[in-house]
């Protein structure tokens, strides 16, 4: 894979999760001020083991703004984790093991912060 | 919470992005005193409202960045090894500690911010190092700048000391929700021998994977507010926006100094805080 196509793919994988996460964040808080009642009532926020969990059974307690809010966050969150993918396999392609090995460190890193806060 | 309440967090949000790209500072450094002393989030939502906007910015920033060419892709893939682990640890290390410790943390870090801004008073305003003939290094590279209207090359020195800057770096970006640039900036250009334009690009590159490390860690414990994060992110992505359209950098030594004045009376302000 040639540098400058890794790069082009790097740049437009974070544009694009900015972007995505952006419109999904501002569709949620204009959804708040049309209809105030979608306001979460209490003040904690809920874990993101509850999250998933409220997204994969049908979105039970959340109201669709911030039910958006929270996907425009997770959108954001794992732009950067895409872009330390994306540079996994390039250095792959380019059979570049010493950065295979460093790439595939920083992800475990995440992956192991990732999963011990779902657990 | 209240809608205005809404409306102010985005404001906060435009004002602290404006700023940020104005001074060359993440925002997190304006944002979370925001939230904490006028708004009264608590502390460690403030954090994770802040780590989540330092992913927003600097992912932004970096995808312009590399199109550019300025970011040293081997040489941030390096340090992240190391800048992740701090975090992690520094985002374990917050969800322990108590909202005055980590209010008196910040204000220790705000005055070390206004320390470094008012050192740039007595710079001179054309901040490149010399850059020695460089050849070969795996991690050396080079890059066309507009502004000397020349191929940088460069070499990369002192990696180990970059790597023990990087951990420190992203400790205190998983403890106190900065990006970690304000360290990570001078390390690269002073001790490993980068040109500032591939620094600072290398440190944005970095900053967002830094922050990713340690703002799961937030979620887990339930500091994650949907709603001040999501108002505050669109603020501060919009201010950074338009600060970066309004100039490059400010240089005027009154701003700088007028700067460094607010900083030291915010950093009072989280000091009294707790």
């Amino acid at each position: 894979m040639h540098p400058a196509t890794i790069e082009k793919l790097v740049s437009r994988t974070l544009r694009g999760g900015v972007l995505m996460s952006a419109s999904l964040l501002v569709v949620g808080t204009i959804g708040l001020f049309l209809h105030p009642s979608s306001m979460p009532p209490t003040v904690p926020a809920p874990t993101l083991a509850e999250l998933l969990e409220a997204i994969a059974t049908g979105a039970s307690s959340f109201s669709i703004p911030i039910l958006l809010l929270h996907a425009g966050i997770l959108v954001l969150a794992l732009t950067p984790l895409a872009r330390v993918l994306i540079t996994l396999l390039a250095f792959t392609a380019q059979k570049d093991w010493t950065f295979v090995v460093l790439s595939f460190i920083v992800l475990l890193v995440i992956t192991v912060s990732i999963s011990l806060s779902v657990s | 919470m209240p809608l205005e309440t809404i409306l102010l967090i985005t404001f906060g949000g435009v004002l602290t992005g404006i700023i940020g790209a104005l001074f060359g500072i993440g925002g997190g450094v304006f944002f979370i005193p925001f939230l904490v002393l006028l708004l009264d989030i608590p502390m460690h939502q403030a954090i994770a409202t802040s780590l989540v906007a330092v992913i927003a910015t600097s992912s932004a920033a970096a995808s312009v960045n590399i199109e550019r060419r300025f970011t040293n892709i081997r040489l941030g893939v390096l340090l992240e090894t190391a800048t992740t682990v701090g975090a992690v640890l520094g985002g374990m290390t917050a969800n322990i500690l108590s909202e005055d410790v980590l209010s008196r943390l910040f204000g220790g870090l705000l005055f070390f911010v206004a320390i470094l801004m008012a050192s740039r008073l007595r710079q001179r305003e054309s901040s490149t190092p010399e850059t020695p003939p460089a050849q070969g290094g795996k991690l050396g590279a080079s890059y066309y700048d507009p502004a000397l209207q020349e191929e940088v090359r460069y070499d990369v020195r002192r990696v180990p000391a970059g790597l023990g800057v990087s951990f420190f770096a992203g400790n205190v970006s998983g403890l106190l929700g900065v990006g970690g640039g304000i360290i990570k900036v001078p390390a690269m250009t002073l001790l490993c021998g980068l040109p500032m334009k591939a620094a600072a690009a290398t440190s944005n590159f970095m900053i967002g994977v830094t922050a990713l490390a340690s703002v799961f860690i937030y979620f887990a414990h339930g500091h994650v507010h949907a709603v001040v994060t999501g108002a505050g992110v669109v603020g501060v992505l919009g201010g950074s926006l338009l600060g970066t359209y309004l100039s490059g950098r400010l240089h005027g030594k009154l701003i700088i100094g007028l700067f460094v004045v607010i900083l030291i009376t915010v950093a009072i302000e989280m000091f009294l805080q707790s």
